[in-house]
């Protein structure tokens, strides 16, 4: 809770174009893990051909000071004639959390997780802290000026700088040639929004590589919360998206993206849960999967109810797995394609029985897994114009006004999905009244600062009254 | 690609380098000739190898690949080490060749290093390391050459090495003048065309005789005779009958600042390359190419294992590893060492890296017998000339380490060495010793304050070396300072301190905030630097806060960091780094609390005391408490000799006649004395430093002393014995100031150390020169006491022993007494004298008062040389007739021309005080008559024919000064000997004098004024008087030493010495004044029994009296020296007087004059006296210095070290 609130923090600091940012900054969730979504793995077939992550390269990562020269990334402001900002460097090590991610590792909190793990060594030695909290590369790639304590540094994003720094720095050819070229000797591409992706999912939501377990969250670890565009503005972004992006540089409409990071994100969660090892916990599965709130309340809550958003629902005092992204998929789904919509509902609804002990779970995660691969072209192939991202904005309203975000995980993933795709319709200048809306949805965000105290009645109310705003 | 073609040839030789482009960042892209020029089509000759460099076709291709130098034997082509003292031969190259040879240097680096960073580039050219503004503009101010203290000139050159005018990039407004901040830098002149500002009498008009060899064209008369014709009565000693700036009528500072090696060469030129401390390049390349200077690693750091010749490292076999003046590797680092630094910033006293490091310079004097040679060294002209050109101390020329392979071991002798040790970097050839912790008397101290032996064999590792305890922890120059404070702003500045980004708060915080980790010094762009984002050469990250502490990584060494000291937690009770006496100092309240001794936090609801705290940060530095030591230079000697034929170091180099040594004199390590700030400092109270005191010496072609030890006069009229202030770095924990260092002591204990910390003066340091001046029953007479030569050794002195082996024993053979002396008759007693500048002020009783000309009372050209009439009375007559006048004293015995200091560009400009009016006078008493008051202004106008003086006032108002004998001024306030006892008369309006107070004593002869007390002899012997009030004056009923005749009294710090008749010199503890203390008679075994007056002075690191002992003439007492007193470094060492010489004077010696003062920065009433370098910047006022003891009644309030835990308080909130 309080990572995210700090996040939110510098938000405000970070001149926030839009209201919606800072409405989040109202927004303390405090549990375990819930997952948001963004894209993650691309199609099947382009996995197999997906570039390696910037932790995976072969090649020697130099380190952060060789971009931090005022001459190059440190400028203190922004330059005028430049195509780049030049001061990402300044923004990153002042206002970044990645900055300070390593640091993180030396404070009491991470003393008393890594005391509860029963590690041998601090936090900031051990493998599992560092492979997210900061750019735990091979020795043998770290450059003679690389800094692990820098936490995740410049290359832990944009891939080891070792063969592509000369041709970065004295490019040949045409400029929009450069980025190809860079790409080419092995800059990592975060301009595509799938490579984004994966990248950031990599951490804020897990790979093959590396989990937030059950365990680590039990062992202390704050919960975490991520929605790639979002996040990839209050980070803040040390981009501009301009004219002269657009020459070098693929732009993915903010919505897709963050369409896309809720099909990979539902892949990664099938992969997991039908991974023996990774989707299981001695006898217990995997509890980071599932909803927080299905055990996280008090004995006498009561607040099982017999109807999820997919369909009737399983039985009571049952375990259930944490379906945020799935009914983001599905939201976006009915109203790109109706019948992919439902096809997506009925299998979720096999998926719940399934783990519920009615039918073969692995079997029905990976048909899950199939289709939201499905879903992936489709998406990619939609025109994201406003009149799509309306009826994206209002299907996930609706669903929510239906009852179906009756709990906090969905809820959540809910309002940064409709801050989201309405801060896009905003930008597009086909919302009608951005103050008004934004008004609401600073009052829906109101809801959901504490977690445990969230009232799925006050929300749908809430949630009426954004309806109104968005026509 | 196309950087492998521009290296193609050159590797082919060059087969191996460090950085192919210098830079550890691989993103840069460069071939070899990218940056050095040069053709990289040629290519090493297969069948040639490097081992024949000699060999025809390898030398041939060589040539053809590299660029040629005009002056190949300058460069000693084709070897490529750095030559040996380029200087001003540099700009004799073609711009290629200095590419060539450094890309970096600034004629050249817009094409290298300002590629990328051309804004860098552009700001090094315009920071004082280049321009030198600084040193020029304080020399040209305090000497009276130039009358701007926002300075004007500036070293600046263009590509072509053409002297250059550099301006500021933007117009200067308002507020940026206000942050020190100059339009414009103008080259400077030929020193040949500059005029003196020094006005001694060879510069006056005049000059029709000498034969000056101007050729008189046009004028009937070829020859020139009748032009020569001499006037009568007129002997014309002056140097040029053309104007100023001909002939010899020119500035010597100004031959020393292109001339001689002082400071520089700086950015614009090569270093030396010459010793130890002097290995470097030019422009960029000078701070960020490292070379080997210094073997010891808390100032070379990492680099320190590869020695101090500044031999080279690198992997590119055809750089010989022999030679010295090569970088260590072909790399740009920020990792640069303080060693580095210090190759520039090596002044011997003065500048801060030797502070830093816990040393100054050495004095000749300690461990003289391993540092001097056996027999006595006549250096030929030549073998002076060559050392000369390293090294300006003439001292050097007959020492042993004017030998560079002994100097360069010199730190090889610590483990044998009784008095000092030595440090280990040689720069300029000089030698600097480390200053240890030592108490008032000079006993060493080790870190619990405990003393340690001075026959401790382990004496130097038990006490503490004072180093900064930055340097303690490991850090190195650039750990501060930062890339702007090394490459400047962008502005042009003339004020070091001015042009600083970097404040200790930054780092440290206050007493109420934590650092903020930006920038806040003066030169500190709007909203600071962010040091946060700082990063070491190594890639760590430098600042980082956790858990609450913030930690600092070495700049240097990859695996040090340090945790920051807050001063706020310091300050907080409770906390872990809490420090009471941290907590005292800081949280002291202001007003009257505070003199109550009232300290504490603010109140629970953040309530600040009533007035504020004392010491805050906006009131004070922190550094006027956070130092150990200051450095302070009481002078040096220039002495020009006109047949000396040398090269000028600047602009178009060439040689000239002329040339000046350059000869510190007293360097101390025991003065604290505190002054405000300038504004762009704030105004606030800091540390003030003796320093550029000059005196200058002439010899002409004819090898006369023209004028001799002669101080110049500032631009501003004030004396020239400079004081600035001045952040010593000597920064400790336990070690620093406290206060019984500035206020007055409970008890009472520090009665010198109070005026020496107000700048009132101690009569310590004072110099007394060549000769001493004597004035006796029917003369006066001056007794040459030194040698001519450097050192100026006191003959007979310990210094005199190990530097002039063979003149000392010739003065053994003459049984010590001195040989030379020349004397004037006078009409009556001379009983008090004063010299000042190249005038004798003398009240000589039946004789009245007299001023003689003294101006060539080392010339051997001339047969009278002391004078009362240099031309016809017609002229001029510096005489005022009376009827008995037995004493006079002036405001001030340092040189000064009040009248200068006036106008608009004094007061508004340059931000100076006015002087008091007393300053114009001189104070005459007559047994008879009174007090005469005289304006002795014409003196210093440079016109010698107004030279004629009278009465302003005859003032004895009721007879009050019947029988007056001895006048000691105390700023306004005259304490005049009379038959009744001491008159006190207020001379604030010196024309209407007033009676403030008498006090009956019996019988009183003299007095001499020590801060809140008058010390005077009486019949009853010395008597103590308190005048914290001097219109309250009281005797001290406890003070009485009984001597049965005393006659004058001296003050030197805290011991009087009283001339005692028969019972010759006394000696008198006063550190206590309430309680003086006799520690010994001395009369030299029955020589010295006649003893009338006695004066004090320093002598290079020994202290001297000389006394005139009536019918026996003049003695020459050593008071301390390295045999005779282990302690003699300390700031009050007993005295152990030995005799060494002595001289019969012409009729009974009666009087001295007081050697020249030179801790004495402003009177007792607040009267400034000497020139304080940056703008707006002065000693107290007298309002502000009785703040530091008197409540606004006037009565005293008093400190103790010891905490007094009662007087703890939160401050109440206000009602």
């Amino acid at each position: 809770m309080r990572l995210l609130s700090a996040i939110f923090d510098t938000v405000v600091s970070a001149k926030a174009g839009t209201q919606w940012r800072s409405l989040l900054s109202h927004w303390l969730p405090a549990c375990a893990r819930t997952t948001l979504a963004l894209l993650a793995a691309s199609l099947f077939s382009l996995a197999s051909a997906a570039p390696p992550l910037p932790y995976q390269s072969p090649h020697e990562t130099l380190g952060q000071v060789t971009c931090a020269s005022s001459l190059c990334h440190g400028a203190v402001k922004r330059w005028k004639d430049s195509p780049v900002l030049q001061n990402e460097y300044v923004t990153w090590s002042r206002t970044d959390k990645h900055a300070r991610t390593y640091s993180v590792l030396l404070n009491e909190k991470s003393k008393k997780i890594v005391a509860n793990l029963g590690l041998k060594q601090p936090a900031h030695e051990a493998k599992i802290c560092l492979d997210c909290h900061a750019h735990n590369i091979p020795v043998e790639r770290r450059g003679e000026r690389f800094k692990l304590s820098d936490g995740v540094v410049c290359e832990a994003c944009h891939g080891p700088a070792e063969k592509w720094i000369k041709p970065h720095v004295n490019p040949v050819g045409e400029p929009a040639q450069h980025h190809a070229a860079n790409i080419e000797n092995g800059l990592y591409d975060t301009a595509d929004a799938t490579s984004r992706a994966r990248l950031c999912l990599g951490c804020h939501f897990g790979n093959k590589d590396k989990l937030v377990t059950h365990r680590i969250m039990g062992a202390g670890h704050p919960r975490m919360s991520f929605e790639l565009d979002t996040f990839t503005e209050i980070a803040p972004k040390h981009f501009v998206i301009d004219s002269d992006y657009a020459k070098r540089k693929t732009v993915w409409e903010g919505a897709k993206a963050w369409a896309i990071g809720q099909a990979l994100a539902v892949q990664e969660t099938m992969d997991i849960l039908s991974d023996d090892k990774r989707g299981r916990d001695g006898l217990f599965p995997e509890l980071v999967l599932f909803d927080c709130h299905a055990c996280h309340h008090a004995m006498s809550d009561g607040r099982w109810k017999p109807k999820t958003a997919f369909g009737p629902s399983i039985s009571p005092g049952l375990v259930r797995i944490n379906d945020s992204n799935m009914l983001m998929l599905r939201a976006l789904a009915n109203t790109l394609d109706p019948k992919l919509g439902e096809r997506i509902r009925a299998q979720v609804l096999k998926l719940h029985r399934a783990v519920a002990g009615d039918g073969d779970a692995r079997v029905e995660a990976a048909a899950l897994k199939k289709l939201a691969g499905e879903t992936v072209p489709v998406i990619a192939a939609a025109d994201f114009g406003a009149p799509v991202v309306r009826r994206v904005l209002t299907e996930l309203i609706n669903e929510g006004i239906a009852g179906y975000y009756s709990d906090y995980a969905a809820a959540e993933q809910a309002t940064l999905a409709v801050s989201s795709v309405g801060s896009f319709l905003e930008k597009q200048g086909a919302m009608k009244s951005p103050g008004a809306y934004n008004s609401s949805l600073k009052k829906l965000n109101a809801l959901l600062v504490n977690d445990e105290r969230y009232q799925p009645a006050q929300f749908v109310t809430q949630l009426k009254d954004l309806r109104s705003r968005v026509d | 690609m196309d950087a492998d073609k521009k290296s193609a040839g050159c590797v082919t030789c060059h087969t191996g380098t460090d950085r192919h482009t210098m830079h550890q960042n691989p993103g840069v892209v460069l071939g070899c000739t990218d940056c050095h020029g040069g053709d990289s089509i040629v290519k090493r000759p297969p069948e040639s190898e490097y081992k024949g460099k000699d060999e025809a076709q390898y030398g041939m291709a060589m040539t053809r690949a590299h660029i040629s130098p005009r002056f190949p034997k300058v460069w000693d082509t084709p070897n490529s080490a750095n030559p040996k003292g380029s200087f001003a031969k540099l700009n004799r190259e073609a711009k290629e060749f200095i590419r060539f040879i450094n890309p970096g240097d600034l004629r050249v680096a817009r094409d290298a290093c300002g590629a990328c960073h051309l804004e860098t580039v552009q700001q090094v050219e315009r920071s004082i390391m280049s321009t030198s503004a600084m040193l020029w503009g304080g020399a040209s101010y305090n000497n009276g050459i130039l009358p701007y203290k926002r300075y004007i000139l500036g070293e600046s050159y263009t590509a072509d090495s053409v002297a250059a005018l550099i301006k500021n990039p933007v117009p200067v407004n308002e507020h940026m003048t206000k942050m020190g901040i100059l339009p414009q830098l103008a080259p400077l002149p030929s020193w040949e065309t500059i005029p003196p500002g020094d006005i001694f009498r060879v510069f006056e008009r005049g000059g029709r005789v000498i034969l000056s060899g101007f050729p008189e064209v046009g004028i009937p008369n070829s020859s020139g005779a009748q032009q020569r014709l001499d006037e009568p009565g007129r002997p014309d000693i002056k140097q040029s009958n053309r104007g100023p700036g001909t002939g010899q009528r020119i500035a010597v500072p100004v031959i020393n600042i292109t001339k001689t090696r002082l400071n520089d060469p700086h950015l614009w030129f090569l270093g030396t390359n010459e010793q130890p401390g002097d290995y470097r390049s030019s422009g960029c390349t000078a701070c960020h190419t490292v070379y080997a200077n210094d073997r010891d690693p808390s100032r070379s750091g990492p680099y320190a294992k590869f020695g101090h010749e500044g031999k080279t490292q690198t992997k590119d076999p055809t750089i010989s590893k022999d030679a010295s003046g090569h970088p260590l590797k072909h790399e740009f680092t920020r990792a640069i060492p303080s060693s580095q630094c210090m190759v520039c910033h090596m002044h011997q006293p003065n500048v801060f890296v030797n502070s830093f490091y816990g040393a100054t310079m050495w004095d000749y004097e300690a461990d003289a017998p391993s540092m001097w040679p056996k027999s006595q060294k006549y250096p030929t002209a030549a073998e002076a000339r060559k050392i000369l050109d390293r090294n300006p101390e003439e001292a050097a020329t007959r020492g042993l380490w004017g030998d560079p392979e002994f100097s360069k071991k010199v730190s090889e002798l610590n483990p044998t060495l009784k008095d000092t040790q030595f440090a280990d970097y040689h720069g300029h050839g000089w030698n600097f010793r480390y200053v240890f912790k030592r108490d008032r008397k000079g006993t060493l101290l080790d870190k619990n304050g405990a003393a340690v032996s001075d026959t401790d064999p382990k004496k130097f590792d038990k006490a503490v070396h004072l180093t900064s305890i930055h340097l303690d922890l490991g850090m190195h120059c650039v750990d501060c300072h930062f890339s702007q404070d090394a490459h400047g702003n962008g502005h042009i500045y003339g004020e070091v301190a001015a042009a600083v980004e970097i404040d200790c708060a930054d780092c440290h915080g206050t007493a109420k905030n934590y650092p903020t980790l930006l920038t806040s010094g003066p030169a500190a762009k709007p909203g600071g630097r962010d040091l946060k984002l700082l990063r070491t050469q190594d890639g760590r990250r430098r600042f980082e806060w956790r858990e609450g502490k913030l930690f600092q990584r070495s700049a240097l060494d990859k695996d040090l960091e340090w945790e920051m000291s807050l001063v706020k937690d310091t300050v907080t009770p409770g906390h872990p780094k809490y420090n009471e006496k941290a907590a005292r100092a800081k949280l002291m309240f202001a007003g009257q609390q505070g003199r109550d001794g009232q300290w504490g936090p603010p109140s629970a609801d953040g309530k600040s005391p009533d007035q504020g705290y004392a010491h805050d940060n906006d009131k004070m530095t922190c550094y006027t408490c956070h130092l150990s030591w200051t450095t302070s230079c009481a002078g040096c000697h220039l002495p020009i000799q006109a047949n000396w034929k040398t090269e000028r170091l600047h602009y178009e180099g060439g040689e000239t006649r002329n040339y000046a040594t350059y000869n510190p004199q007293v360097a101390r390590d025991d003065m604290f004395q505190l002054g405000k700030h300038g504004e762009v400092k704030g105004s606030r109270v800091a540390p003030i430093r003796s320093s550029s005191a000059l005196i200058l010496s002439s010899t002409n072609a004819n090898r006369e002393r023209i004028y001799i030890q002669q101080p110049p006069i500032a631009a501003s009229g004030f004396s020239s014995q400079a004081f600035a202030p001045h952040y010593p770095h000597t920064e400790r924990k336990t070690e620093t100031k406290t206060c019984t260092d500035c206020h007055a002591s409970q008890a009472n204990d520090n009665n010198a150390i109070m005026a020496q910390l107000l700048l009132q003066g101690t009569n310590f340091v004072n110099f007394v020169g060549f000769n001493a001046w004597v004035g006796s029953a029917k003369n006066i007479e001056a007794v040459q006491v030194t040698e001519w030569d450097e050192p100026q050794a006191v003959i007979g002195s310990y210094l005199h022993k190990y530097a002039y082996p063979d003149w000392f024993a010739a003065h053994e053979k003459r049984a010590m007494r001195l040989p030379d002396a020349h004397n004037h008759s006078t009409k009556g007693e001379a009983r008090c004298l004063t010299l000042r500048g190249e005038y004798m002020f003398v009240a000589e009783g039946a004789g009245g008062f007299r001023v003689y000309d003294v101006a060539s009372i080392a010339n051997k050209g001339i047969s009278q040389r002391i004078i009362t009439a240099p031309f016809s009375p017609l002229g001029q007559d510096a005489h005022i007739a009376s009827t008995n006048a037995t004493c006079m004293a002036l405001p001030t015995n340092q040189a000064i021309a009040p009248e200068r200091n006036k106008g608009d560009l004094m007061r508004v400009t340059n931000q100076e005080q006015a002087f008091h009016p007393i300053y114009h006078y001189a104070f005459v008493v007559d047994a008879v008559e009174g007090l005469i008051v005289v304006n002795v202004d014409t003196f210093a106008d440079g016109e010698p024919r107004n030279n004629f003086l009278k009465r302003a006032i005859t003032w004895n108002e009721g007879g009050v000064l019947k029988g007056a004998r001895h006048i000691t001024l105390g700023g306004y306030y005259a304490y005049i000997a009379t038959d009744a006892g001491l008159v006190i008369v207020n001379l604030n309006d010196p024309l209407k004098p007033t009676v403030v107070a008498q006090l009956p004593l019996r019988d009183m002869r003299a007095s001499a004024l020590q801060f809140r007390y008058l010390f005077v002899t009486t019949a009853d012997g010395l008597q103590v008087v308190d005048v914290t009030n001097a219109e309250k004056p009281a005797l001290v009923n406890t003070a009485n030493v009984p001597l049965a005749d005393a006659r004058k009294i001296y003050l030197a710090r805290t011991y009087a010495y009283v001339a005692a008749g028969k019972d010759g010199l006394v000696i008198i503890d006063v550190e206590k004044p309430h309680a003086p203390r006799e520690l010994t008679r001395f009369t030299a075994d029955g020589k010295l029994t006649d003893a009338q007056d006695v004066i004090v002075g320093s002598t290079n690191a020994s202290l001297f009296a000389y006394v005139a002992d009536g019918v026996n003439g003049l003695k020459v007492v050593q008071l301390t020296s390295p045999d005779s007193q282990p302690k003699f470094y300390g700031f009050s060492p007993e005295p152990r007087p030995q005799l060494i010489a002595w001289r019969k004077t012409a009729s009974r010696a009666l009087a001295l004059s007081k050697g020249l003062d030179r801790d004495r920065g402003v009177d007792e009433t607040g009267g400034q006296i000497a020139v304080f370098g940056r703008i707006g910047a002065r000693p107290f006022s007298r309002d502000e210095m009785r703040r530091f003891y008197l409540n606004p009644d006037g009565s005293l309030w008093t400190v103790k070290d010891e905490i007094d835990r009662a007087s703890f308080n939160a401050a109440k909130a206000e009602k």
